[in-house]
């Protein structure tokens, strides 16, 4: 294996990636770009604490935690699943250049793992930059955080894996869809949100959600990132560690074989160039 | 071996209501190395299906294909090292980036060092004659810029066999001529390379192809040099008529008379004249011709004997011209 | 005059038709577009369940949802129609026709609204039995007149939108993402807008958005009546007329322009 080879392609796919997202204007504007989005995310979430819980007299800082750094790194996962997943409509139906990339690398799924490594990096610098804000907007003790580096860095490497590997799986679905690409990769993203202790502990979602729930790692991935910034956060870090580190394992080796058999399905019904054009 | 080898290769497409439509029916072509192997047809013909198949693209529904020895479906990905594609009518970069960017982007993809990648574009740009439109973003380009960028990016990996699909679609005059000046360069530098062509302009399968397979309704209906598929028709007689007026179904009306099948017709507004081109079998059958239309109303200006072409060839095999399919 | 406005029917008519035939050429649609969507409503839904909100929080935010669904339509269905269109070279054909540009976005529209009114009804569906959301129904005829102004209103706003996109293709896109959260934020989309400061009220009152939803929430969920929201019905048919004259003049002048400066049909991607 040529890891000089990798590491060229990876370097030019992610150079695209960035061309891509920011060529468009000055870095000012692109910073402002960048940054509007998650700040009014964090507003529009924090707001339902500050509005609601304040007013009402239910100030619990636990919960103010809780919601903010869920809202805050799920600009990670967001922002990575997001720039996976919209790959390949993006590559067909607006560039269409699927094909010639396609042919270009060797593996279709190294294209999209490379793809989606800027967006991980910018979603990173944005639940760093939206933690302290939304932290100060609920009123939170910042002096209370004691910052776990060791295991945040093993839970991002974690999360760029398993989250890596669910956005492939879900580009494969989206290669037999010229239409629903956006709405596919959009969604993948909701569901996360909505299973993965985002805003509420998965837990309390109904008994019929719970395998989803079990089977996507997001909620552990989401409890130690919580743990690694407040020790006291009261979890059980080990069993979520292994649990994750297992479903991680899982998530590759699923998503590699559900690709290739994606990739050959979809050459078998020509759907590889589909375009909807309206 | 084989530069491109395929044995009863057949690809079926599901229409409306399940209905299948043959794309492809038992294929079977022979390219050698060196080759510049042209594939003609009309419309709907099979050809991009042929060359999806060859590029790894799509996948057959029967049959085998084989490049540079690989097959198409198991070796997907030795294939892809040794081939690459270029299309015509289409634009195979960003239109957010530049020319430079866009061939050194490709550079990496293929895994040539930074280095080798910046000379491989120097070289591109060069052996292009891109210099005054490198730094300029593809959304800019012209047509023609963007097809001979479409080349530099089909160069990029030295592939051992090119596909060009319809290389010259749309293009003036004197780009058209540039890329097929550059198709003979490209085989005359590297012996070792086949060109794999398909195209709607019989002259230029006549001009640039070692070999020509014509393709109707996925089938090759015949396959040879252009002088062997000329031979074809050699017993037998090209006329061409010019008939006073507008009649665009005159060569219809000619067919369900009874006469020879290959006929095609073609009117002119500005001349008001209707030409025909017949392949017949004997100068008797030119003078039945000439006395049905004078019988039938029609003016006759001028039957002259011409030399065969390929496009009679494909007139009398397909029964139609290449624009009217 | 008639047979311009009958050819402008007649475009968004086969517009629209375009989009709802092939959005729904996949059968999966159903699942992409309706239930997908509710995953945020959902979210937020359990978020105010656990907090304990009262039963009123849960209806704001399907009210909210369902009609942030508008929103989203005029953004990427109308907004963005233009730039696609310009993309895939349809512009240029349609251009060269006698046909106004209006029905086009008109028909864009239409059409999206078709899948978006699916989205916002199984979002108050789902919302009214999964999380037990009670409405008013004596509210609904004022209901029913604050939706419909919302939606000229909102529309008239979305073809303001769509000429800047006509002009700046690619920033056009990302001004519209850009302009996606703080929508949703100003909105008031899962909470009422009395709970932000006043100036950020008075901000969010100048999107017809804001009004609609809170007119709605009133009359859905408080039992307000037509006099009650008289308010309301006079700053939407106010927006109305500004909104549709600001509209026309911008979209014929960035279609100038563009012409100008020949971004007509200059595709960025």
């Amino acid at each position: 294996m040529d890891v000089i080879k990798i590491a060229r392609r990876a370097y030019a796919i992610s150079w695209l990636s960035w061309l891509e997202l920011s060529n468009w204007t000055n870095p000012l504007i692109f910073t402002i770009y960048v940054l509007i989005r998650p700040l009014f995310t964090l507003l529009l979430y924090a707001y339902i604490y500050v509005a609601f819980a304040i007013s009402s007299g239910y100030s619990n800082p636990a919960s103010a935690f809780y919601m903010v750094t869920g809202i805050s790194f799920y600009n990670y996962i967001g922002s990575g699943i997001y720039g996976v997943a919209w790959v390949i409509h993006e590559e067909r139906e607006h560039y269409r250049l699927l094909k010639y990339n396609y042919l270009a690398v060797p593996d279709l799924m190294f294209y999209l793992t490379s793809r989606g490594l800027i967006h991980y990096l910018i979603g990173l610098a944005l639940s760093l930059v939206t933690l302290p804000i939304g932290l100060w907007l609920v009123s939170y003790d910042l002096s209370s955080l004691q910052v776990n580096l060791p295991l945040i860095l093993i839970n991002l490497i974690l999360g760029y894996l398993w989250c890596t590997s669910l956005g492939i799986m879900v580009s494969a679905i989206s290669l037999f869809s010229a239409e629903w690409g956006p709405l596919i990769a959009e969604s993948t993203g909701g569901l996360l949100f909505l299973v993965g202790s985002v805003l509420f502990p998965a837990q309390s979602l109904p008994w019929w959600m719970q395998p989803l729930v079990n089977a996507i790692p997001m909620r552990e991935w989401m409890e130690l990132t919580r743990f690694a910034l407040n020790p006291q956060y009261p979890i059980r870090a080990d069993f979520l560690l292994q649990m994750e580190v297992i479903k991680t394992s899982l998530y590759l080796l699923c998503s590699f074989v559900f690709f290739k058999i994606m990739d050959k399905l979809v050459r078998m019904k020509g759907y590889l160039e589909a375009t909807t054009e309206h | 071996m084989y530069s491109i080898e395929t044995i009863e290769l057949s690809r079926t497409f599901k229409r409306n209501k399940g209905r299948l439509i043959y794309a492809l029916r038992d294929v079977n072509i022979k390219v050698r190395k060196g080759e510049i192997f042209g594939l003609l047809g009309p419309n709907g013909a099979g050809k991009t299906t042929l060359i999806r198949i060859l590029a790894t693209l799509l996948l057959p529904t029967s049959g085998k294909a084989y490049v540079l020895g690989y097959d198409v479906v198991g070796e997907a990905n030795k294939v892809r090292e040794v081939i690459n594609v270029v299309s015509g009518g289409e634009r195979s970069g960003y239109g957010i980036m530049t020319v430079k960017e866009n061939l050194w982007y490709f550079t990496q993809l293929y895994g040539l060092s930074r280095r080798d990648g910046w000379r491989k574009v120097r070289e591109l740009i060069e052996l292009l004659g891109m210099e005054d439109f490198a730094d300029i973003r593809l959304n800019r380009l012209s047509t023609g810029m963007i097809q001979k960028y479409n080349l530099a990016r089909g160069l990029i990996n030295d592939p051992k066999v090119l596909f060009l699909d319809e290389p010259t679609l749309g293009l003036d005059v004197e780009v058209a001529k540039y890329i097929r000046r550059l198709i003979r360069k490209l085989i005359k530098e590297d012996p070792e390379r086949t060109i794999f062509l398909t195209t709607h302009y019989m002259a230029e399968a006549e001009e640039l192809c070692d070999r020509i397979a014509i393709i109707h309704k996925g089938r090759i209906v015949a396959l040879g040099s252009p002088e062997q598929l000329k031979k074809m028709i050699c017993d037998e007689l090209v006329y061409k008529l010019e008939v006073k007026g507008i009649y665009s179904k005159l060569g219809e009306r000619l067919k369900e008379a009874g006469f020879s099948k290959a006929v095609s017709s073609k009117s002119d507004i500005t001349t008001g004249l209707t030409s025909l081109r017949m392949v017949l079998s004997s100068e008797e059958e030119a003078e039945e011709v000439v006395k049905w239309l004078i019988g039938s109303g029609y003016k006759v200006i001028s039957i002259s004997k011409v030399e065969p072409s390929l496009e009679d060839v494909f007139l009398k095999l397909v029964g139609g011209k290449l624009s009217e399919e | 005059m008639r047979s311009r406005i009958t050819l402008l029917l007649k475009v968004a008519y086969a517009r629209a038709y375009v989009r709802i035939k092939g959005g729904n050429r996949e059968p999966s649609w159903v699942v992409w577009e309706i239930l997908l969507p509710l995953l945020a409503v959902a979210s937020v839904a359990y978020t105010y369940m656990i907090l304990g909100a009262p039963r009123e929080y849960i209806g704001f935010v399907v009210i909210g949802g369902a009609m942030i669904s508008y929103w989203f339509n005029v953004i990427w269905g109308m907004g963005n129609a233009l730039y696609w269109e310009k993309e895939t070279g349809n512009l240029e054909t349609f251009m060269i026709t006698p046909a106004p540009l209006e029905g086009l976005l008109l028909g864009m529209a239409l059409g999206g609204m078709f899948n978006t009114t699916l989205r916002a009804l199984s979002i108050v569906l789902v919302g009214t039995m999964a999380f037990k959301a009670s409405f008013n129904p004596s509210g609904l005829p004022a209901a029913f007149l604050i939706f419909v102004l919302t939606m000229v209103a909102l529309y008239s706003l979305g073809m303001c939108i769509a000429s800047i996109f006509l002009m700046y293709s690619r920033s056009g896109w990302r001004a519209a993402e850009v302009l996606q959260e703080p929508i949703m934020f100003l909105s008031g989309l899962y909470y009422p807008i009395s709970i932000f400061p006043t100036l950020i009220q008075l901000l969010a009152s100048s999107i017809p958005l804001t009004i609609g939803m809170d007119g709605i929430r009133r009359s859905l969920l408080l039992g307000y009546n037509l006099y009650d929201l008289r308010f309301h019905v006079i700053s939407l048919s106010v927006m109305i007329p500004v909104l549709a004259y600001l509209a026309k003049r911008m979209l014929r002048y960035m279609e100038l322009r563009a012409k100008v400066e020949g971004r007509l049909t200059l595709r960025w991607m």
